[in-house]
Protein backbone atom coordinates (compact mmCIF):
# COMPACT_ATOMS: atom_id res chain seq x y z
CA UNK A 1 0.00 0.00 0.00
CA UNK A 2 1.56 3.48 -1.16
CA UNK A 3 0.98 5.47 1.84
CA UNK A 4 -0.63 8.53 -0.04
CA UNK A 5 -0.75 11.43 2.20
CA UNK A 6 2.41 11.49 3.67
CA UNK A 7 3.20 14.63 2.60
CA UNK A 8 -0.28 16.04 3.60
CA UNK A 9 0.01 18.76 6.07
CA UNK A 10 -2.93 16.59 8.12
CA UNK A 11 -0.69 13.79 8.74
CA UNK A 12 0.72 15.23 12.14
CA UNK A 13 -2.76 15.58 13.44
CA UNK A 14 -3.92 11.98 12.72
CA UNK A 15 -2.28 10.19 15.49
CA UNK A 16 -0.44 12.32 18.05
CA UNK A 17 1.08 10.25 20.09
CA UNK A 18 2.43 7.94 17.64
CA UNK A 19 6.14 8.81 17.45
CA UNK A 20 6.33 8.18 13.28
CA UNK A 21 4.51 9.43 10.67
CA UNK A 22 1.88 6.95 10.27
CA UNK A 23 1.68 6.30 6.88
CA UNK A 24 -2.10 7.60 6.08
CA UNK A 25 -4.27 5.82 3.94
CA UNK A 26 -5.58 8.28 1.52
CA UNK A 27 -9.33 7.13 2.57
CA UNK A 28 -8.58 8.32 6.41
CA UNK A 29 -7.34 12.06 5.14
CA UNK A 30 -10.12 12.83 2.65
CA UNK A 31 -12.38 11.70 4.82
CA UNK A 32 -11.04 14.02 7.85
CA UNK A 33 -12.56 16.49 5.15
CA UNK A 34 -15.69 15.56 4.20
CA UNK A 35 -17.17 13.81 7.46
CA UNK A 36 -19.11 17.50 8.25
CA UNK A 37 -19.82 18.25 4.14
CA UNK A 38 -21.74 14.35 4.75
CA UNK A 39 -22.80 15.23 8.04
CA UNK A 40 -22.23 11.46 8.90
CA UNK A 41 -23.56 10.90 12.50
CA UNK A 42 -20.57 8.47 13.15
CA UNK A 43 -17.94 11.23 13.94
CA UNK A 44 -20.24 12.28 16.98
CA UNK A 45 -19.49 8.88 18.27
CA UNK A 46 -15.43 9.25 18.26
CA UNK A 47 -15.55 11.52 21.32
CA UNK A 48 -12.15 13.42 21.64
CA UNK A 49 -10.35 11.65 18.46
CA UNK A 50 -11.79 14.84 16.62
CA UNK A 51 -8.46 14.62 13.99
CA UNK A 52 -7.88 10.48 14.13
CA UNK A 53 -11.81 10.58 12.90
CA UNK A 54 -11.05 9.18 9.62
CA UNK A 55 -9.16 6.22 10.93
CA UNK A 56 -10.92 3.10 12.03
CA UNK A 57 -9.45 0.90 14.47
CA UNK A 58 -8.88 -2.70 14.00
CA UNK A 59 -11.96 -3.13 17.08
CA UNK A 60 -14.18 -0.74 15.45
CA UNK A 61 -17.52 -1.92 14.98
CA UNK A 62 -19.17 -1.20 11.25
CA UNK A 63 -23.10 -1.56 10.37
CA UNK A 64 -25.08 -0.77 8.01
CA UNK A 65 -26.93 2.40 7.55
CA UNK A 66 -30.37 2.26 6.11
CA UNK A 67 -29.02 4.44 2.71
CA UNK A 68 -26.13 1.44 2.90
CA UNK A 69 -28.52 -1.03 2.78
CA UNK A 70 -30.13 0.65 0.21
CA UNK A 71 -27.30 1.17 -1.82
CA UNK A 72 -25.94 -2.61 -1.49
CA UNK A 73 -27.52 -3.27 -5.25
CA UNK A 74 -25.67 -1.08 -6.80
CA UNK A 75 -22.10 -1.88 -4.77
CA UNK A 76 -18.99 -3.61 -5.75
CA UNK A 77 -16.94 -5.82 -4.55
CA UNK A 78 -15.20 -5.26 -1.77
CA UNK A 79 -18.01 -2.49 -0.83
CA UNK A 80 -20.43 -4.84 -1.82
CA UNK A 81 -19.17 -7.77 0.19
CA UNK A 82 -18.28 -5.00 3.73
CA UNK A 83 -21.46 -3.65 3.55
CA UNK A 84 -23.78 -7.13 3.12
CA UNK A 85 -21.65 -8.62 6.30
CA UNK A 86 -22.48 -5.30 8.03
CA UNK A 87 -26.10 -5.60 6.95
CA UNK A 88 -27.59 -6.38 10.11
CA UNK A 89 -25.58 -6.92 13.20
CA UNK A 90 -22.13 -4.75 13.59
CA UNK A 91 -18.90 -6.77 12.96
CA UNK A 92 -15.50 -5.34 13.68
CA UNK A 93 -12.84 -4.11 10.84
CA UNK A 94 -10.66 -6.97 11.78
CA UNK A 95 -14.04 -9.44 11.52
CA UNK A 96 -14.56 -7.91 7.79
CA UNK A 97 -10.47 -8.66 7.14
CA UNK A 98 -10.59 -12.12 8.26
CA UNK A 99 -14.11 -12.85 7.09
CA UNK A 100 -13.57 -11.61 3.96
CA UNK A 101 -10.03 -12.34 3.59
CA UNK A 102 -8.63 -9.11 3.00
CA UNK A 103 -6.07 -7.32 4.59
CA UNK A 104 -6.83 -5.42 7.37
CA UNK A 105 -5.45 -2.00 5.32
CA UNK A 106 -7.83 -2.83 2.63
CA UNK A 107 -10.70 -3.36 5.17
CA UNK A 108 -9.88 0.35 6.93
CA UNK A 109 -10.08 1.85 3.81
CA UNK A 110 -12.70 0.58 2.02
CA UNK A 111 -14.81 0.84 5.10
CA UNK A 112 -13.62 4.35 5.59
CA UNK A 113 -15.01 5.68 2.35
CA UNK A 114 -18.57 3.57 3.05
CA UNK A 115 -18.41 5.51 6.38
CA UNK A 116 -18.05 8.90 4.70
CA UNK A 117 -20.62 8.48 2.33
CA UNK A 118 -23.03 7.63 5.03
CA UNK A 119 -23.64 4.41 4.55
CA UNK A 120 -21.68 2.49 7.16
CA UNK A 121 -22.32 3.82 10.69
CA UNK A 122 -18.92 3.31 12.81
CA UNK A 123 -18.76 2.61 16.67
CA UNK A 124 -15.76 3.14 18.13
CA UNK A 125 -15.08 4.18 22.46
CA UNK A 126 -13.62 7.83 22.58
CA UNK A 127 -9.72 8.32 22.38
CA UNK A 128 -9.84 8.78 26.16
CA UNK A 129 -11.17 5.18 26.80
CA UNK A 130 -8.95 4.70 29.15
CA UNK A 131 -9.23 7.31 31.76
CA UNK A 132 -13.42 6.24 31.54
CA UNK A 133 -13.72 4.91 35.06
CA UNK A 134 -17.17 4.41 34.14
CA UNK A 135 -16.65 2.48 31.48
CA UNK A 136 -13.68 0.39 32.82
CA UNK A 137 -15.63 -0.31 35.88
CA UNK A 138 -18.30 -1.67 34.31
CA UNK A 139 -16.15 -3.66 32.04
CA UNK A 140 -14.34 -5.10 34.97
CA UNK A 141 -18.05 -6.60 36.54
CA UNK A 142 -19.28 -7.93 32.81
CA UNK A 143 -15.95 -9.92 32.87
CA UNK A 144 -15.84 -10.97 36.16
CA UNK A 145 -19.35 -12.73 35.44
CA UNK A 146 -18.40 -14.21 32.66
CA UNK B 1 -15.05 19.02 11.78
CA UNK B 2 -17.20 19.64 14.78
CA UNK B 3 -15.82 20.76 18.36
CA UNK B 4 -16.26 17.43 19.79
CA UNK B 5 -17.50 17.26 23.81
CA UNK B 6 -14.79 15.91 26.25
CA UNK B 7 -17.62 13.66 28.19
CA UNK B 8 -16.24 10.52 27.22
CA UNK B 9 -17.98 7.33 25.97
CA UNK B 10 -21.31 8.20 26.54
CA UNK B 11 -22.21 9.58 23.01
CA UNK B 12 -23.06 5.81 22.13
CA UNK B 13 -25.09 4.45 24.98
CA UNK B 14 -27.08 3.42 21.95
CA UNK B 15 -24.59 1.46 20.12
CA UNK B 16 -21.95 -1.27 20.52
CA UNK B 17 -18.84 -0.35 23.02
CA UNK B 18 -15.93 -1.95 21.45
CA UNK B 19 -12.49 -2.16 23.50
CA UNK B 20 -9.52 -3.93 22.73
CA UNK B 21 -7.05 -5.63 25.17
CA UNK B 22 -3.34 -6.71 23.24
CA UNK B 23 -2.16 -10.29 23.90
CA UNK B 24 1.35 -10.21 23.69
CA UNK B 25 4.73 -12.62 24.13
CA UNK B 26 7.12 -14.70 21.87
CA UNK B 27 6.54 -17.09 19.33
CA UNK B 28 4.53 -20.14 20.58
CA UNK B 29 3.90 -18.98 24.18
CA UNK B 30 0.21 -19.70 23.82
CA UNK B 31 -1.38 -16.39 22.79
CA UNK B 32 -3.90 -17.89 20.39
CA UNK B 33 -4.60 -20.40 22.94
CA UNK B 34 -5.10 -17.76 25.86
CA UNK B 35 -7.29 -15.80 23.32
CA UNK B 36 -9.56 -18.62 22.11
CA UNK B 37 -10.33 -19.44 26.34
CA UNK B 38 -11.83 -16.31 26.45
CA UNK B 39 -13.54 -15.57 23.28
CA UNK B 40 -17.34 -16.54 22.14
CA UNK B 41 -16.08 -17.22 18.74
CA UNK B 42 -13.10 -19.66 17.75
CA UNK B 43 -10.07 -17.02 16.84
CA UNK B 44 -10.30 -15.47 13.85
CA UNK B 45 -6.98 -14.32 11.78
CA UNK B 46 -6.34 -11.44 9.97
CA UNK B 47 -3.94 -10.74 7.71
CA UNK B 48 -2.13 -7.35 7.44
CA UNK B 49 -0.26 -6.56 4.86
CA UNK B 50 2.18 -4.50 5.73
CA UNK B 51 4.60 -1.79 4.39
CA UNK B 52 7.16 -1.26 6.56
CA UNK B 53 9.81 2.04 6.83
CA UNK B 54 11.27 0.79 9.44
CA UNK B 55 10.68 3.62 11.56
CA UNK B 56 9.46 3.66 15.14
CA UNK B 57 10.07 0.35 17.18
CA UNK B 58 11.00 -1.34 14.02
CA UNK B 59 15.14 -1.53 15.35
CA UNK B 60 16.82 -3.00 12.89
CA UNK B 61 19.56 -1.59 10.97
CA UNK B 62 18.54 -2.77 7.00
CA UNK B 63 15.77 -0.54 7.30
CA UNK B 64 16.08 1.78 4.67
CA UNK B 65 14.61 -0.36 1.66
CA UNK B 66 10.91 -0.30 1.87
CA UNK B 67 9.44 -4.16 2.54
CA UNK B 68 5.93 -5.08 2.15
CA UNK B 69 5.05 -7.98 4.82
CA UNK B 70 2.29 -10.17 5.23
CA UNK B 71 1.24 -10.87 8.99
CA UNK B 72 -1.31 -13.00 10.24
CA UNK B 73 -2.62 -11.75 13.66
CA UNK B 74 -5.21 -14.11 15.61
CA UNK B 75 -8.10 -12.45 17.56
CA UNK B 76 -11.36 -13.29 19.64
CA UNK B 77 -14.10 -11.62 20.68
CA UNK B 78 -15.99 -11.50 24.03
CA UNK B 79 -19.61 -9.93 24.23
CA UNK B 80 -19.33 -8.61 27.83
CA UNK B 81 -22.40 -7.09 28.40
CA UNK B 82 -25.52 -5.36 25.98
CA UNK B 83 -22.99 -2.88 24.47
CA UNK B 84 -19.63 -3.69 25.77
CA UNK B 85 -17.42 -5.73 23.04
CA UNK B 86 -14.16 -6.57 24.22
CA UNK B 87 -11.93 -7.53 21.55
CA UNK B 88 -8.31 -9.42 22.26
CA UNK B 89 -5.63 -9.19 19.71
CA UNK B 90 -2.83 -11.64 19.90
CA UNK B 91 0.36 -9.62 17.86
CA UNK B 92 2.13 -11.33 15.57
CA UNK B 93 5.00 -13.03 17.53
CA UNK B 94 8.10 -12.07 15.91
CA UNK B 95 9.39 -8.79 17.23
CA UNK B 96 10.52 -8.16 13.72
CA UNK B 97 6.89 -7.61 12.89
CA UNK B 98 7.10 -5.07 16.26
CA UNK B 99 6.32 -2.03 13.40
CA UNK B 100 2.53 -2.82 13.29
CA UNK B 101 2.28 -2.76 16.95
CA UNK B 102 1.50 0.72 16.58
CA UNK B 103 -1.96 0.23 14.73
CA UNK B 104 -2.57 -2.48 17.02
CA UNK B 105 -2.22 -0.47 20.17
CA UNK B 106 -3.90 2.56 19.11
CA UNK B 107 -6.61 2.77 21.32
CA UNK B 108 -6.16 -0.64 23.71
CA UNK B 109 -6.70 -0.35 27.19
CA UNK B 110 -3.39 -2.16 27.96
CA UNK B 111 -1.52 -5.67 27.60
CA UNK B 112 -1.03 -9.16 28.83
CA UNK B 113 2.39 -10.05 28.25
CA UNK B 114 2.46 -13.88 27.94
CA UNK B 115 6.02 -15.19 28.97
CA UNK B 116 7.36 -19.33 29.23
CA UNK B 117 9.52 -19.53 31.65
CA UNK B 118 11.98 -21.30 30.26
CA UNK B 119 12.38 -18.59 27.15
CA UNK B 120 12.18 -15.83 28.94
CA UNK B 121 13.64 -13.51 26.51
CA UNK B 122 10.87 -13.89 23.86
CA UNK B 123 9.38 -11.55 25.73
CA UNK B 124 11.76 -8.60 25.78
CA UNK B 125 10.49 -6.94 22.42
CA UNK B 126 7.08 -6.53 24.15
CA UNK B 127 8.54 -5.29 27.38
CA UNK B 128 10.38 -2.69 25.91
CA UNK B 129 7.65 -2.00 23.40
CA UNK B 130 4.96 -1.56 26.30
CA UNK B 131 7.12 0.07 28.42
CA UNK B 132 8.70 2.92 26.67
CA UNK B 133 5.04 3.98 25.58
CA UNK B 134 3.47 3.99 29.06
CA UNK B 135 0.88 1.06 27.89
CA UNK B 136 -0.83 -0.55 31.19
CA UNK B 137 0.41 -4.22 31.11
CA UNK B 138 0.83 -7.50 32.97
CA UNK B 139 3.17 -10.30 32.96
CA UNK B 140 1.15 -13.25 32.95
CA UNK B 141 3.73 -16.70 33.08
CA UNK B 142 1.87 -19.35 31.13
CA UNK B 143 1.91 -22.96 33.64
CA UNK B 144 2.83 -25.21 30.53
CA UNK B 145 1.20 -28.35 31.19
CA UNK B 146 -0.27 -27.24 34.19
CA UNK B 147 3.40 -26.74 35.23
CA UNK B 148 5.62 -23.77 36.74
CA UNK B 149 9.61 -24.01 35.91
CA UNK B 150 9.96 -20.90 37.74
CA UNK B 151 7.82 -18.95 40.38
CA UNK B 152 6.53 -15.28 39.83
CA UNK B 153 8.68 -13.37 41.95
CA UNK B 154 11.82 -15.70 40.20
CA UNK B 155 10.46 -14.09 36.31
CA UNK B 156 9.69 -10.56 37.84
CA UNK B 157 13.64 -10.59 38.97
CA UNK B 158 14.71 -11.90 35.70
CA UNK B 159 13.01 -9.75 33.68
CA UNK B 160 13.72 -6.81 35.95
CA UNK B 161 9.54 -5.56 36.13
CA UNK B 162 8.99 -2.67 37.82
CA UNK B 163 7.30 -3.36 41.27
CA UNK B 164 3.97 -1.66 40.14
CA UNK B 165 3.32 -4.09 37.11
CA UNK B 166 1.73 -7.09 38.40
CA UNK B 167 3.03 -10.45 37.67
CA UNK B 168 0.68 -13.18 37.24
CA UNK B 169 0.50 -17.24 37.18
CA UNK B 170 -1.86 -18.15 34.20
CA UNK B 171 -2.99 -21.07 32.23
CA UNK B 172 -3.81 -20.32 28.96
CA UNK B 173 -6.13 -23.50 28.10
CA UNK B 174 -8.19 -22.09 31.18
CA UNK B 175 -10.99 -20.12 31.11
CA UNK B 176 -10.88 -19.47 34.89
CA UNK B 177 -7.16 -18.16 34.66
CA UNK B 178 -7.83 -16.30 31.51
CA UNK B 179 -10.37 -14.39 33.00
CA UNK B 180 -8.49 -13.41 36.19
CA UNK B 181 -5.32 -12.35 34.43
CA UNK B 182 -7.46 -10.36 32.41
CA UNK B 183 -9.44 -9.04 35.30
CA UNK B 184 -6.02 -8.57 36.83
CA UNK B 185 -5.04 -6.02 33.74
CA UNK B 186 -8.47 -4.36 33.88
CA UNK B 187 -7.90 -3.64 37.51
CA UNK B 188 -4.56 -1.62 36.63
CA UNK B 189 -5.95 0.22 33.74
CA UNK B 190 -9.14 1.28 36.74
CA UNK B 191 -6.10 2.02 39.11
CA UNK B 192 -4.75 4.63 36.58
CA UNK B 193 -7.88 5.89 35.37
CA UNK B 194 -8.59 6.30 39.45
CA UNK B 195 -5.62 8.40 39.95
CA UNK B 196 -5.56 10.12 36.83
CA UNK B 197 -9.47 11.28 37.78
CA UNK B 198 -8.21 12.55 41.15
CA UNK B 199 -5.04 14.80 39.56
CA UNK B 200 -7.84 16.44 37.24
Amino acid sequence: MEPAGADDPHAQLVRPFLDRKRPLQRAAVEEDHSAAAHGVRAYAMTGGRAHASGVLEFETMLQATGAGREALTALKFERAEILRLCHTDPLSVAELSARLHVPIGVVRVVAADLVSEGLLEAFQPSANVADDVLLITRLIAGVRSL
Amino acid sequence: MSVVSETPTRPFATGPIPVKIVIAGGFGVGKTTFVGALSDIAPLTTEAAMTSYGEGVDDRGDVSTKTTTTVAMDFGRVAVDDAIVLYLFGTPGQDRFGFMWNDLIQGALGAVVLVDSRRIEDSFPALDYFESRSVPFVVAVNRFGGQMFHTVDEVREALSISAHVPVVSTDARGRVAVKETVLSLLDVVLQRALAKAKTN
